[in-house]
């Protein structure tokens, strides 16, 4: 007779309807090696009156180890949760719980194995789990390797025969009695792993699982779909892209980095940080074990062969993360790809990919189950330069010197001596993939290789140049930054990027999408009332774009068609986007285009959107967003001056204008020639600037001094000028007005846009029609200010004061504000 | 009110058990029985004659070997009853009545028992009967060559052991089909008092598969390979070796190891395609019969060494071919077949054990069939001698193509 205190192991048996087999299940848990082992059966309401004879016959036979609990039928769950209710109640020094069906046998060591596993592991271990051979349709299924719960969603591999820690078990947490078609094991063990435990595997347990044509198993097979989808919904939180980031950096990490030159292998999933470091013999052996079983043991998905120093050009540049990024995406088109770094002078930064040979690359990217499985046909890639290669032009590109390559192929020349394989079938996918296929499951591929911080904020811009939206975006990441913010610059659909002086100070990385699908391309077919919208929505390349954005706390997209496309499914991965609108542009035939009205096309997927004017606020009301999602955030001077603001003074010379900025055709050029000629004789004139959009420099009369970047060349222009000339057909609200401004420096601009809220006429500058009389109207002004200097100081005097005090910190504060509300 | 049990496991493990309403008799039968009382605000469950209450907890669920309540009128504490509520008993009479139902019941299921039991039983026979004949067929056909399914490197430096010692390993392998294990002996100094013991174990149940015992003397240096008699069963478990060593004294074995563990190879065949004799298979610790009685069982290979394997037979010629030490215990029959090149004319007879078949021709193919009932006096081990003749004026070349042996099922040997 066994006592309620001398057990140690509870076997819960649910039983409804499989009386004939029910007395296999309890001699298999009576005659286990391990002492102290008790049945409970819980009999579900069966409505077979055997079930209940039965398990009064083992009660007989085996006096005080079987307890017999019968309830109203439930169902499988809620049966076992009443048995486990009744362990935890009546034995005082259970240590576990084991979950037997009455159709499902163990071997006689089973209990004494599986309870070794639990306790050897530690604190936290909350189940061992076997391997699962099945009986009948006999089929021997292996579940070896450590516990992953990336692993675990991937695909269910721990079964309900497992046992389960008294520890875990006192947290309250119990099979969910709603899932009565299947997959609640699976349930369970997800929410195991979320209440912070794991599992363990048993080697060799015993665990007999009956497999036949037609059973619960069975019915679920043929609902997985349905069963998955709704394990997903049920445990939304994992299933969130930036967790999986996290489990993938903690359990399967993303890269390995071989150094060129030796020393020991780095395994991370952020480029940045080490997680792990192990020596060539350890990672030998781990390629080894992927080797011989790539479901049970991991091997990063990438492995990275670099030289040192292209590794430290890329991290001053704030490239790493894209690099490795790339790496990810490049991979998926070769097993083996490349990055050749080249020089390119101070401020530029340009990719292009393409096949061909790796010989001079500084970074070599091989997939990692590739190269444990296959590394000969990898050394045939390289050696017949089947590989993708990516030149990558950037400041401070370090020489080629083929260390990379040449330890590419002595780390492929000698395969990884591999252990046998298990005997089992192996049925579940390679480690290295699981991660993606999680991924992909819910729409994203390719992760951004970094971890969050918690406070990333993209800024996502189409093109990178010296535009006057760049400069804005850059101050606005400059307070954002400065406000405890992380921002990385993201451009979608230029392969290159002109730094403005600051970038690389202001953003923490600097980012590219890839080029393989339609990024900057509108779609045709699904126009806006004739604002186009972005065909890269419907791209299967997109999933890279939010791959590279999910991971993010904000974005703020500003003119990209390939962000906005993004916009909505970055918002339900719990990335608050917010639109940039700088103006609503007029056509050639003046009709209506730009930004703003394809942003229109998106303002749903949004949670609000940053407006540089009170004029463009309105704007966006009366077209229907919401007054509430609309931030103003005015804009102030494009730079920070060093220069001291004058009031100016033009006795006894002529005056002094400047145009500044982008020599294209919005500019009004031809209302600029036209002026300079007609005024040369009284007024000395400097053009600063070059064509952006439309191709070679106008002919002006005058020599074209190049584009002024740098805060000293910026404070030089203004400080020389007296006026600033600024002709557009149409503006937003032009930064070189305000920063002329605060130099005292008088803009001469016409009404375009939201000028006339930075400019009072005739106060503090003078503004011009924007009509075919503007060039008229110009030259009556200039003639004006040139005949009357006390007017042109009062002007500059009133423009000083205007910009005081008007600085980015300031217009930021809305943002700000908005950002810190949940 | 809420219902409490004392003892809870006592009253959920019981296979019958019978509840007493507060004033209902105890009943003079053999049945554990709990009264129910109101105490302190709760109902409170005792076994019948219990002294003092002890600690006490809720009932979960209906016991599953409850036969009913005695009671006059239903109690109110049936209101708290989990489930659906168990039967009211008047008082013994209808208790009788219940159990005689019951018995009924049970004795019913006896019969159903024992009726599934004979044609289980028939069945099981009948596969008994197709397997053994099944066995016997398979053992006419050649030996499958086995497949080498685990190989260790034995590591450079060997292990050098003495006195007693034992280790145990799972292998990567499956222990379905495995048909011979090897070990890896560098050097051997042991004579008859040392003992080399190997198990073969299937790992989850524990079964054992196989178990040899090897003499020291029969120890020598290189793989040592141990023939299981036929092939593992098609257990769908891992394989595990265990090694035994047991040296007397002035002994010495040093054994390879890979991993500090012995160095191992493993052989499949598939099942029933490679019958073997095994010279140190421990038959009784096994479980399994050596040989499988009417299976024709091949020998290992170092039967040949020192055997003459080829002879040249010249034109009115006598010679002869032989094994010096054939391991024949258990067995009843011999067959052996030679094939004959180049000549004609050849007839050949088969002795050992002080029996022989006398002169045998040579069949239309050129082999010669030869079949021998052993003698008990030939075990455990004896030579064999085949004796050639040629009958005309050419020569020929004679060798060994097969011996086998078998264990009669019949007891044909006694004649």
């Amino acid at each position: 007779m066994m006592n309620a205190g001398d057990v140690t192991i509870a076997c819960v048996i649910p039983a409804y309807g499989q009386p004939g087999l029910l007395p296999e299940a309890i001699e298999s848990a009576m005659a286990q090696s391990l002492p102290g082992v008790a049945a409970v059966i819980v009999d579900d309401g069966c409505p077979f009156p055997e079930t209940q004879a039965l398990a009064r016959a083992a009660c007989a036979r085996h006096p005080g180890r079987v307890h017999v609990l019968r309830q109203p039928n439930g169902g499988l769950s809620a049966a076992r949760n009443t048995g486990i209710d009744y362990a935890l109640a009546v034995f005082p020094a259970l240590r576990a719980a084991y979950m037997l069906d009455a159709d499902n046998r163990i071997e006689p060591h089973f209990l004494r194995r599986a309870l070794t596993v639990l306790e050897e592991g530690g604190p936290g271990t909350g189940w061992a789990y076997p391997d699962i051979d099945s009986l009948g349709m006999e089929d021997c299924s292996d579940t070896s390797g450590e516990f992953s719960l990336l692993c675990l969603m991937q695909d269910n591999y721990c079964e309900a025969g497992s046992l389960i820690a008294r520890e875990l078990l006192e947290t309250g947490l119990r099979f969910d009695t709603s899932l009565r078609q299947g997959f609640e094991d699976a349930e369970f063990w997800l929410r195991a792993a979320r209440a912070g435990f794991r599992g363990r595997y048993v080697p060799h347990s015993g665990f007999r699982y009956r497999r036949r044509a037609e059973s619960m198993l069975a019915d679920s097979e043929r609902m997985r779909p349905l069963l998955q989808e709704e394990l997903r919904r049920r445990n939304r939180d994992l299933w969130n892209p930036r967790r999986i980031l996290e489990m993938e950096a903690r359990e399967l990490p993303r890269h390995a980095l071989l150094l060129a030159g030796g020393g020991p292998v780095r395994l991370f999933l952020d480029p940045a940080e080490t997680d792990r470091e192990i020596s060539r013999d350890a990672f030998g052996a781990m390629l080894g074990r992927a080797r011989s079983d790539p479901a049970a043991h991991h091997v990063p998905a990438v492995v990275a062969i670099a030289e040192p120093a292209a590794l430290e050009a890329l991290a001053r540049q704030g490239l790493l993360h894209n690099a490795f990024w790339f790496a990810s995406v490049l991979l998926r088109h070769r097993r083996v790809a490349g990055i050749v770094l080249d020089e390119a002078g101070q401020d530029r930064i340009v990719f292009r990919h393409r096949g061909g040979s790796l010989e001079d690359a500084q970074l070599i990217f091989l997939r990692g189950q590739d190269m444990a499985s296959e590394p000969q046909r990898l050394l045939a890639d390289l050696a017949e330069g089947d590989t993708w290669r990516m030149n990558l032009f950037m400041p401070g590109a370090p020489e080629a010197t083929g260390a990379a390559e040449a330890e590419a192929r002595a780390a492929l020349a000698v395969p990884a001596e591999a252990p046998a394989a298990p005997w089992r079938r192996s049925w579940r996918v390679a480690r290295s993939t699981v991660a993606d296929q999680l991924y992909a499951s819910v729409g994203v591929c390719a992760p951004w290789p970094r971890r969050r911080s918690g406070r990333d904020i993209a800024i996502i811009q189409p093109l990178h140049a010296r535009g006057g939206v760049e400069r804005v975006l850059l101050r606005q990441a400059e307070v954002l930054r400065g406000a405890g913010w992380t921002p990385h610059l993201v451009v979608t659909e230029r392969a290159e990027a002109e730094l403005l002086p600051g970038t690389r100070e202001a953003y923490e990385t600097i980012n590219f999408f890839p080029g393989f699908g339609p990024e900057g391309a509108p779609d045709p077919e699904r126009e806006y009332f004739g604002a186009p919208t972005a065909a890269y929505g419907h791209d299967p390349n997109s999933v890279d774009g939010l791959g590279l954005l999910f991971g993010m706390d904000a974005a703020l997209i500003t003119h990209s068609l390939a962000g906005h496309a993004l916009a909505a499914r970055l918002r339900r991965f719990g990335v608050r986007c917010f639109m940039g609108l700088h103006l609503a542009e007029r056509g050639a035939w003046n009709q209506p285009v730009g930004q703003a009205f394809t942003g229109l096309a998106y303002e749903h997927a949004y949670e609000g959107a940053l407006v540089i004017s009170e004029q463009l606020r309105r704007w966006c009301i009366g077209q229907g967003w919401p007054a509430s999602k609309l931030i103003l955030v005015p804009n102030a001077p494009g730079y920070e001056s060093q220069a001291s603001a004058v009031a100016r003074r033009v006795a006894g010379r002529r005056p002094r204008a400047l145009f500044l900025g982008r020599l294209d055709a919005q500019k009004g050029l031809e209302r600029l020639s036209q002026t300079i000629r007609a005024s040369q004789d009284f007024i000395e004139w400097r053009i600063a600037g070059k064509p952006v959009l439309d191709g070679a420099p106008p002919e002006l009369g005058i020599e074209i001094e190049p584009p002024a970047d740098s805060a000293g060349d910026l404070d030089a222009l203004y400080s020389w000028a007296d006026i600033l000339f600024l002709p557009s057909h149409f503006e937003g609200v032009p930064l070189t007005i305000l920063e002329a401004q605060r130099l005292g420096c008088v803009p001469l601009a016409t009404d375009v846009g939201a000028v006339a809220e930075i400019v009072t006429h005739g106060q503090d500058g003078w503004l011009l029609p924007n009509d075919g009389t503007c060039t008229a109207e110009a030259l009556s002004a200039l003639r004006r200010l040139a005949a009357e200097p006390a007017l042109l100081s009062a002007l500059s005097a009133a423009a000083i004061e205007r910009l005081r005090g008007r600085g980015w910190a300031a217009m930021m504060r809305p943002f700000l504000e908005r950002l810190e509300t949940p | 009110m809420t219902l409490l049990v004392e003892n809870l496991p006592a009253f959920m493990s019981a296979p019958l058990s019978l509840l007493l309403a507060e004033d209902a008799p105890a009943l003079p039968a053999p049945i554990p029985q709990w009264r129910v009382a109101a105490r302190d605000g709760h109902w409170l469950m005792m076994a019948q004659g219990s002294a003092s209450p002890g600690p006490a907890l809720p009932l979960p669920a209906a016991p599953g070997g409850l036969l009913g309540v005695i009671a006059a009128t239903t109690p109110a504490w049936l209101t708290e009853w989990p489930g659906e509520a168990p039967a009211l008993l008047a008082d013994g009479t209808a208790l009788a009545g219940l159990l005689a139902a019951r018995l009924l019941a049970a004795e019913a299921r006896v019969g159903d028992m024992s009726a599934s039991l004979v044609a289980l039983r028939a069945e099981q026979e009948e596969a008994r009967v197709a397997m053994a004949s099944w066995l016997r067929s398979a053992g006419q056909a050649p030996p499958q060559a086995p497949t080498l399914i685990h190989a260790d490197t034995p590591d450079a430096s060997p292990v050098l052991w003495s006195g007693v010692s034992t280790w145990r390993r799972s292998l990567p392998s499956e222990i379905a089909g495995v048909t011979a294990l090897a070990v890896h002996l560098k050097a051997v100094a042991a004579g008859p008092g040392s003992v080399l013991g190997l198990r073969l174990i299937a790992e989850e149940s524990g079964r054992l598969a196989g178990a040899w015992r090897v003499p020291g003397e029969a120890l020598h240096e290189g793989w040592m390979t141990l023939d299981l008699p036929m092939p593992a069963p098609p257990w769908r478990e891992t394989a595990a070796v265990e090694v035994s060593i047991a040296l007397a004294p002035r002994d010495t074995l040093a054994l390879s190891v890979t991993e500090g563990l012995p160095a191992l190879q493993v052989l499949r065949a598939r099942g029933g395609a490679r019958f073997q004799h095994s010279p140190w298979w421990l038959e009784q610790e096994a479980g399994r019969p050596m040989p499988p009685s009417g299976v024709w069982c091949s020998f290992p290979d170092d039967i040949w060494q020192g055997a003459t394997r080829t002879a040249l037979l010249h034109g009115h010629g006598e010679t002869s071919l032989g094994i010096p030490s054939l391991p024949l215990a258990g067995y009843d029959l011999m067959r052996a077949v030679l094939r004959v090149s180049g000549g004609s004319d050849v007839q050949a007879a088969l002795s050992c054990g002080g029996r022989g078949t006398g002169w045998v021709d040579a069949q239309l193919d050129g082999d010669i069939a030869l079949s021998l009932a052993i003698s008990p006096e030939a075990w455990p081990a004896a030579p064999v001698r085949v004796a050639l003749r040629a009958l005309g004026s050419g020569g020929a070349v004679v060798e060994w193509r097969e011996i086998r042996a078998a264990r009669s099922s019949s007891g044909a040997n006694a004649a």
